[in-house]
């Protein structure tokens, strides 16, 4: 990969990468220093990364970076504090958007991803595993559910579409 | 058969399984019950029949099925919602849900689980991301340092030399076409003051002879002053020439050139001609009679700044007739880049400070040096 095409993959995938990271942590600062992350592996790896995989090779790290941050940070119990309530103030709204990235927020992180990479960035099973580090049965039934507490969200009377 | 204690064990391993009649299952227990010491091997292989366990199925609800849709219709529609259906799936699935009412609702829900793509967030700090490589470096070695001082020092020194040439060529060019009327005029006069004149123009001359440009221009005036053949042109014999002929009055040729110049010399009435000439030059020819005085070969070079200013001086004196070609040099230095564009600052100046040269002095700077 040379400088040139790196640089025409930060216009074409910083922001895909920043909306993947950010609507996970819902941490701006903490979103900007994964994608700083993923981008510097990448010009680190350069040599090795094709122009064709750089996305994937991003999402990848980006999701792995993510992850560990999650862990590290134990963010997991706040994110579902801060689920409930954004959850409650949601109540009083219909728009569809919201109730969606309201019940979106109500997945864990491994189910949020999928989702996202699937109605995102448009990956197939296969590829969503190589970036996940699941296979393609797993990311067909973790995506499945996730769909089905997703319906289960939006039809509640609560949440009423 | 009966039971007894060489063939129990078949017996128990039955009873256990309750494989044995109601009539043997009695004949066992008789026996347990005769021979006590039996009864803890029946209790052992007892124990090792697995019980039955209860496990409940917790995700019955996933297999039955939902507001009227099956299971494995869900997930093909789910598959047809990511885009992971084969074709002949989708097309099942679209056709059921234009058919089924509960599938079309279903269908409708799930569409709306699915994520906008146009929802948009910009990284706002891509600017920090972008690499920008510095180029290449190449280091300059000490030689090529070297190497490139010497170039420009050449083409320095080139470039002045040029410029110098052609300032010095030009004004060199006019002296002897400045100087020789005059010369020619007093040689008409008085021929021992001419020669003095002579002796010390010579040199002059001999300076142009290295110019093709001062020869060329020169040639025509010999040949009207002095009607000689073209072969008499050769230029160190030429300039001895003319004086010598100048001086005796005849077109015939010297047989040598230093014979009249030592005669000439050696005549101890041209010096004071000659000291007896100088006061009556006119302030006009003043600049000329100096540059006559001054043409010592080693002269020449070290006064051409000298001449070119004493040529400038007389500019404004154009009606003096023997200033023609002097003139004319002047016009070809004004037509010259440098020479014109000096000559605009110079009438600009006058202009604009409103004063004139005097013709005794120089003003550079606008500041005034006396010239004597």
């Amino acid at each position: 990969m040379t400088e040139q095409e790196y640089n025409e993959c930060v216009t074409l995938y910083a922001d895909n990468v920043y909306r993947f990271v950010l609507k996970n942590l819902r941490h701006e600062e903490d979103a900007r220093d994964v994608v700083q992350t993923a981008f510097e592996k990448m010009w680190v790896n350069r040599q090795q990364v094709e122009n064709s995989r750089c996305k994937s090779f991003l999402f990848t790290v980006a999701y792995n970076q993510m992850i560990d941050h999650i862990r590290k940070n134990k963010r997991v119990v706040l994110k579902d504090e801060f689920g409930e309530t954004e959850k409650t103030i949601n109540r009083q709204q219909h728009d569809v958007k919201k109730a969606l990235q309201a019940a979106l927020n109500t997945l864990n992180e491994t189910q949020r991803s999928l989702v996202m990479l699937k109605d995102y960035e448009g990956y197939n099973y296969e590829e969503i595993g190589k970036i996940t580090g699941l296979n393609a049965s797993q990311v067909k039934v973790y995506l499945h559910r996730a769909r089905l507490q997703l319906r289960e969200y939006l039809v509640k009377p609560e949440n009423v579409i | 058969m009966l039971i007894n204690r060489n063939n129990y064990e078949e017996f128990f391993l039955l009873y256990i399984d309750k494989e044995l009649s109601p009539a043997d299952t009695e004949a066992v227990e008789a026996f347990i019950a005769a021979n006590p010491d039996l009864a803890a091997e029946l209790n052992l292989l007892q124990q090792s029949i697995a019980l039955p366990e209860t496990k409940e199925f917790t995700h019955k609800e996933n297999l039955l099925a939902q507001n009227g849709i099956i299971p494995s219709l869900m997930e093909k529609l789910m598959l047809h919602l990511d885009g992971e259906a084969s074709a002949v799936d989708s097309l099942l699935v679209e056709q059921v849900v234009q058919k089924d009412k509960n599938a079309a609702a279903e269908w409708t829900i799930l569409q709306q689980t699915k994520l906008d793509k146009a929802d948009n967030i910009v990284f706002p700090y891509k600017q920090q991301l972008y690499k920008k490589s510095t180029g290449r470096v190449v280091a300059i070695r000490w030689w090529r340092m070297a190497a490139a001082a010497i170039v420009i020092g050449f083409g320095l020194f080139t470039g002045i030399n040029f410029l110098k040439n052609n300032n010095t060529g030009h004004s060199v060019a006019s002296v002897p076409a400045t100087v020789t009327p005059g010369l020619k005029n007093e040689t008409s006069i008085d021929p021992a003051n001419k020669t003095t004149l002579n002796t010390a123009i010579q040199p002059a001359n001999n300076t142009t002879q290295n110019t093709p440009l001062t020869a060329a221009a020169r040639q025509p005036q010999q040949t009207k002053a002095n009607p000689l053949p073209p072969s008499y042109t050769q230029p160190a014999q030429k300039n001895t020439d003319v004086l010598a002929t100048a001086q005796q009055k005849q077109n015939t040729l010297p047989t040598t050139n230093a014979s009249p110049l030592e005669k000439i010399n050696n005549n101890a009435s041209n010096n004071l001609d000659m000291a007896s000439v100088t006061p009556v030059v006119t302030n006009n020819d003043i600049a000329k009679i100096e540059v006559v005085k001054s043409n010592t070969p080693a002269a020449i070079q070290t006064n051409t700044l000298a001449i070119n200013t004493a040529f400038n001086t007389t500019d404004e004196d154009e009606d003096d007739g023997r200033y023609a070609v002097n003139d004319e040099s002047d016009n070809k230095r004004s037509r010259s880049k440098i020479g014109g564009f000096l000559k605009k600052i110079k009438r600009t100046i006058e202009r604009k400070t409103n004063t004139a040269n005097s013709d005794d002095e120089i003003k550079i700077a606008n500041l005034s040096f006396a010239v004597h």
